[in-house]
């Protein structure tokens, strides 16, 4: 009776192993998810699948394997095997399998593509890999200053005329990992603010054009009934999931607050040197206002403590906004149906006299990591013939809208019309689901860029008219993308995140509080023991490095 | 007699306090549990804004039914609960068969080097290489983007190991093994046909974590499976909301809001729709928690 | 002499081993796929001593020494996050422990039927809301002005404090958030243990005169004892490792006095860079200290019951 359970048992597993070992070899090829994939608009083609035939040359068509990110799987990806992505293709004779990468996945799937060592060979887009990642990682990488200037003339012009681009595309070292990019049609201004006129109207108030003005209009708004319902305790003067980085470059503006998007709450101050934002004077004088408001309940006494969504919910409310102010790219972006009730407000005058509002082109529009070649890659210099085609303007036209003539019509007068999509859909959106649109190297001469006409009704179209309004105020303070040395941004890293930890939770502390005179002296001290210094000293050096490029 | 009948009364009134506080406790608990899920219930079907702005407490408001339509219409949500439902069923075998027979023979006084083996399953539990070496390792294996790496590599749970043992410690009893024994029974058939029929209590917890586990698994499948087809539920549905997030950021105007309100709608239904299946599970899992399980062991 | 009982020991060793070696194929499955999957890729620790890059692979990367531990020790918020981490351990451990066990003991005395059923049911729902949901809930809840609790105290006439910006409150809001989430959840492992106790034992003490109360302290506990003793233990095994997306989500500018975890803490440091040789340093002293804990604990248990984990 022994024998015989003990036999079955054994039987059993070995079983079980062959069974398993069928099955493992059984899914190993990926390549069958397109088939099953469902929703023709979620079929990504191969979602990341080892495709790779390397330079295998069938009929002398040379393949590359390139990865990319794209936001969402929602969006169509057939375009890159159509339109002006098949006209490259063709034009150069290669063959490009496109594997895709969704960026809610991309960071842990990056680690571990960068440490198994499979790599594609390129990366596309510069939301795929971070200056880090190549700084620590170079040996996969290939050094592309000689194979620009062999085989991409348009590229090589470019960096004349714009040295600001050649900064960009450099590491400290002199050396260029990536191709680069610089968005067209882009407005001057980041985001601005947008006050509702209808509660102005109510109370009979006008524009605000100075900051103190501002105060009395929103401590109007707090204290009597600006949206007319009868009960003048129920509105919110301003309402915003608030942190110190949104509030400097919005909010605080009139106080010269304006800051980089990299979140290094940097600044170029008066002298033209580097400022770290929350030791300044100017940033105590804006905390002092904020305060004021926040303890006139101007400011939504949730400020810190709601999240997104909360605050959406009081701006986008049925039968009227809950609030008066908002800071916006455009207003319905952030007011959905209220948007009629806001109006674009040119910025307001700080203590100083000058109206400062948010731009930060070097962030917003330039970028380098656009196309990064990887040691993987059998012909490097193919690729770049490729992609040097991607900064002639009717190129970069077509991967920032969608391809002519199903996105884009060229008229005969020589101009270009970007369409509006005819399925209703948001041009912004429709613009991702055609092409590339922010991702990928990309130049537009402004010549050709005043030749592009954009729907007025919606997205780009809009921003650009309200541009106007504002584009004279566009700071120039924000601090520069610039590049650090590999052991600079490891010490960044280190540092930075416990120094912006602390002067945010101070900065909140201090708004909903008071209390900043007293304990500046002290903040400060403990700034500098974090290691304020050391990172004032980094940024000086990078910043140095950068100016030295572009002057 | 007088006095035990007196005492009987007391314990009796005693008694009936005593289960007042219970079923008091009770109520009390089942109101303040039952809230979340019901509001989770209402927020999917009711306007979003609404809903962010505290309005929803008991009743829905501006019945909004498109989140569930996005997510039902989805085709990629039915292959994502076929395959949840293969690992689970067969993820959970997997569990039972490998876990409660180390916990039987860990729980047996004549193990030789119990110790030894004991501490062999505890180091995992504080030491391991990380992501990026077992990673290397499934893939070398070939198990990347199978259904096996779902099953089997982390099938082995040393929380599991150590609940079953000390419930067979506890709840087996050493005189069945030594009359067992007298009667010619190995180990083998002990655990089979004795053991195994006596622990359906523990059986039933472990097989219920295991499924569960098994259901709300996103993160192996994240790392090493690529294949659509092979996706679990928690992945699709996952991708569902950030989609959403995605675009209600990236667009703007009329289109911005809908897609916010789509991703608020789609967060809260994301939840009835995973948990829906697997809370029918309890009930079927549930009767082996009763009373007497135990009977006519020992005199058996 | 001496001679003929070494033999007959080591034969007796080898006996034993021989006559229970069905329980050494029990264990096989197990520890051979421990060892392929957590064993094998165990190497991947001295990613915590090294200047680890995913380029020059574990092996090919150079040797830092103690460097990433020196870095951590001498961090600003080394102590703080280890506190905040401890705090809100130990209130949790403190509170979460006990309560499932006092819920088994309640459902225990509960009479079988619908009711019963339904209160079971009810009491791990909520376990099944995603972590996400869960703090967007609570945010929504404790907010003073559209919040469920700030509208139930204005019946009342008591004004909410703004809960979420108070550090005080932190620990509090996150520990009593996890008993409502997971209580019911976690006492299905008590009610499973009190279902295997025998029945004759009640029927026992009904005879001798026992009320349910003292049925309850004199047999439902007791029993209960070896099962909580080991759950502890292993609790203790993972008091520095409290979780990191219910913290970082509840977290706020306000807060972060006593919402600075270390896996918070970590997590920042990485959004800025791939710190894998920090954050494996971090993660490995983490838990050398778990260890030493659970040790610790399960020693003080061996000396003072039958029960132990090891």
């Amino acid at each position: 009776m022994k024998k015989k359970t003990v036999g079955k048992l054994l039987g059993g597993i070995l079983a079980a192993a062959m069974v398993m070992g069928s099955l493992a070899g059984c899914g190993g090829g990926g390549g069958q998810s397109s088939a099953d994939s469902g929703d023709a608009a979620a079929d990504t083609g191969s979602q990341g699948s080892e495709d790779t035939a390397d330079a295998g040359d069938s009929e002398g068509v040379e393949t590359f394997t390139i990865a990319t990110v794209r936001w969402t799987d929602a969006w169509p990806n057939d375009f890159m095997n159509q339109g002006i992505m098949k006209e490259l293709e063709d034009k150069h004779n290669i063959k490009i399998n496109w594997q895709v990468y969704y960026n809610s996945d991309w960071t842990e799937q990056k680690s571990l593509l960068l440490a198994s060592g499979d790599l594609p060979d390129a990366f596309f887009g510069s939301i795929c890999l971070s200056e880090t990642d190549i700084a620590q990682n170079k040996d996969y990488f290939v050094e592309l200053s000689d194979g620009i200037e062999k085989n991409m003339p348009n590229l090589t012009a470019i960096f004349e005329k714009e040295p600001e681009l050649k900064a960009a595309a450099q590491n400290r070292d002199g050396e260029i990992y990536s191709l680069v990019k610089k968005l067209p049609l882009r407005p001057k201004v980041a985001n601005s603010m947008y006050i509702n006129k209808q509660w102005l109207d109510n109370l009979g108030l006008d524009m605000p054009t100075t900051y103190e003005e501002l105060t009395d209009v929103l401590k109007a708004f707090k204290e009597q009934d600006a949206d007319g319902d009868g009960d003048p305790n129920n509105e919110i003067p301003y309402t915003n999931a608030g942190s110190l980085s949104g509030d400097l470059s919005n909010l605080l503006a009139p106080f010269g607050t304006i800051v980089s998007r990299t979140g290094n709450f940097m600044q170029i101050d008066e002298s033209g040197n580097p400022a770290y934002v929350p030791v300044t004077d100017h940033f105590k004088e804006a905390t002092k206002w904020a305060h004021e408001l926040y303890a006139s309940g101007c400011l939504d006494q949730e400020y810190f403590t709601q999240d997104t969504s909360m605050a959406t919910a009081k701006r986008q409310a049925e039968g009227g906004s809950q609030t008066g102010l908002v800071f916006a790219w455009t207003a319905d972006a952030e007011m959905g149906a209220n948007a009629e009730q806001f109006e674009l407000c040119e910025a307001v005058a700080g203590p100083d006299g000058k109206r400062y509002v948010e731009s930060d082109p070097t962030y917003l529009d330039i970028a380098n990591r656009e196309l990064v070649i990887t040691t993987q890659c059998k012909n490097p210099d193919k690729l770049l013939q490729w992609a040097d085609d991607f900064y002639t303007d009717l190129v970069s036209l077509q991967t920032y809208y969608g391809s002519i003539p199903d996105q884009i019509q060229e008229n005969e007068d020589g101009t270009y019309e970007v369409l509006i999509p005819a399925d209703g859909t948001t041009l912004d959106t429709s613009a991702w689901f055609f092409s590339m649109r922010d991702f990928g190297p990309k130049y537009m001469t402004e010549e050709f860029q005043s030749k592009v006409i954009l729907p007025e009704s919606q997205g780009d179209g809009v921003k650009l008219a309200q541009d106007a309004v504002n584009a004279p105020h566009a700071s120039d303070i924000a601090f520069p993308v610039v590049s650090y040395t590999a052991d600079q941004l490891t010490r960044l890293a280190s540092l930075t995140t416990d120094i912006n930890n602390y002067a945010s939770s101070q900065y909140a502390h201090w708004v909903v509080d008071g209390g900043i005179d007293e304990e500046w002296d002290a903040y400060l001290d403990q700034l500098n023991q974090m290691g304020l210094q050391e990172v004032l000293e980094i940024h000086n050096d990078a910043y140095a490095a950068y100016k030295a490029i572009v002057d | 007699m007088n006095s035990t009948v007196k005492n009987r009364i007391r314990k009796s009134k005693e008694d009936k306090i005593f289960d007042f506080i219970i079923y008091l406790t009770a109520a009390l608990l089942v109101i303040i549990t039952l809230y979340p899920m019901y509001f989770i219930v209402i927020a999917s079907i009711s306007n979003p804004t609404d809903v962010s702005s505290g309005n929803i407490v008991l009743w829905p408001k501006g019945i909004n039914m498109r989140g569930y339509e996005q997510l039902l219409n989805y085709k990629q949500l039915w292959v994502g609960y076929k395959n949840t439902i293969i690992y689970a069923l067969l993820g959970t075998g997997m569990n039972l068969i490998v876990n409660i027979s180390a916990s039987y023979a860990l729980s047996r006084k004549d193990l030789i080097g119990k110790k030894l083996i004991t501490f062999y399953y505890l180091v995992p539990m504080f030491f391991g290489g990380g992501l990026i070496p077992t990673y290397l390792i499934v893939k070398n294996f070939g198990l990347l983007d199978t259904r096996w790496v779902m099953i089997l590599p982390f099938s082995v749970i040393t929380y599991y190991i150590i609940v079953g043992r000390t419930f067979f410690s506890n709840n087996i009893p050493d005189d069945l093994w030594e009359a067992a024994q007298i009667d010619g029974c190995g180990n083998l058939t002990f655990f089979f046909k004795i053991v195994l029929p006596l622990s359906k209590a523990v059986i039933a917890v472990i097989a219920l974590w295991s499924a569960v586990g098994h259901w709300n698994a996103y993160f192996n499948a994240l790392i090493y499976l690529r294949s659509d087809v092979l996706q679990p539920l928690q992945i699709v549905l996952r991708n569902i909301l950030i989609s959403n997030q995605t675009m209600s950021m990236m667009m703007t105007g009329t289109a911005a809001t809908e897609a916010r309100q789509a991703a608020e709608l789609i967060k809260y239904g994301v939840i009835v729709v995973s948990s829906a299946p697997i809370m029918c599970m309890y009930p079927f899992v549930q009767k082996y928690f009763n009373q007497g399980v135990m009977i006519g062991a020992v005199k058996g | 002499m001496g001679k003929v009982k070494a033999v007959s020991k080591r034969s007796n060793i080898w006996h034993k081993l021989y006559s229970n070696r069905a329980l050494y194929l029990l264990l096989l499955p197990s520890v051979i796929i421990l060892f392929l999957f957590t064993y094998m890729p165990m190497y991947g620790v001295v990613i915590a001593f090294k200047d680890f890059s995913p380029a020059k692979g574990i092996m090919g990367s150079s040797w830092a020494g103690l460097k990433y531990f020196k870095q951590y020790f001498n961090s600003y918020q080394f102590w703080p996050t280890i506190k905040n981490t401890l705090v809100l351990s130990i209130y949790s451990i403190a509170v979460t422990f006990p309560l499932p066990i006092l819920l088994a003991l309640v459902c225990n005395q509960m009479r079988a039927g619908k009711f019963k059923k339904f209160f079971q049911v009810s009491t791990y729902l909520p376990h099944f809301i995603s972590t996400v949901v869960m703090c967007g809930m609570i945010i929504l809840f404790l907010s003073p002005s559209s919040g469920v609790i700030a509208k139930l105290l204005s019946l009342v006439g008591i004004q909410m404090p703004n809960v979420m910006g108070l550090p005080s409150a932190f620990p509090s809001v996150y520990v009593w958030t996890e008993v409502w989430q997971h209580l019911g959840w976690d006492s299905i492992l008590y009610i499973a243990a009190l279902s295997a106790i025998d029945p004759s034992l009640y029927e026992a003490a009904t005879v001798d005169g026992a009320s349910k109360w003292q049925k309850m302290m004199k047999i439902d506990i007791p029993l209960l004892m070896p099962t909580a003793t080991i759950m502890f233990i292993l609790r203790m095994g993972s008091v520095m490792s409290v979780g990191f997306e219910k913290v970082y989500l509840l977290q706020n500018n306000l807060n972060t006095a006593s919402s600075e975890i270390i896996s918070t803490y970590v997590y920042k440091m990485g959004l800025v860079s791939s710190q894998y040789s920090l954050s494996s340093a971090i993660g490995l002293f983490n838990n050398l200290i778990n260890l030493a804990l659970l040790l610790a604990v399960n020693y003080i248990s061996s000396k003072m019951s039958d029960t132990s984990l090891v």
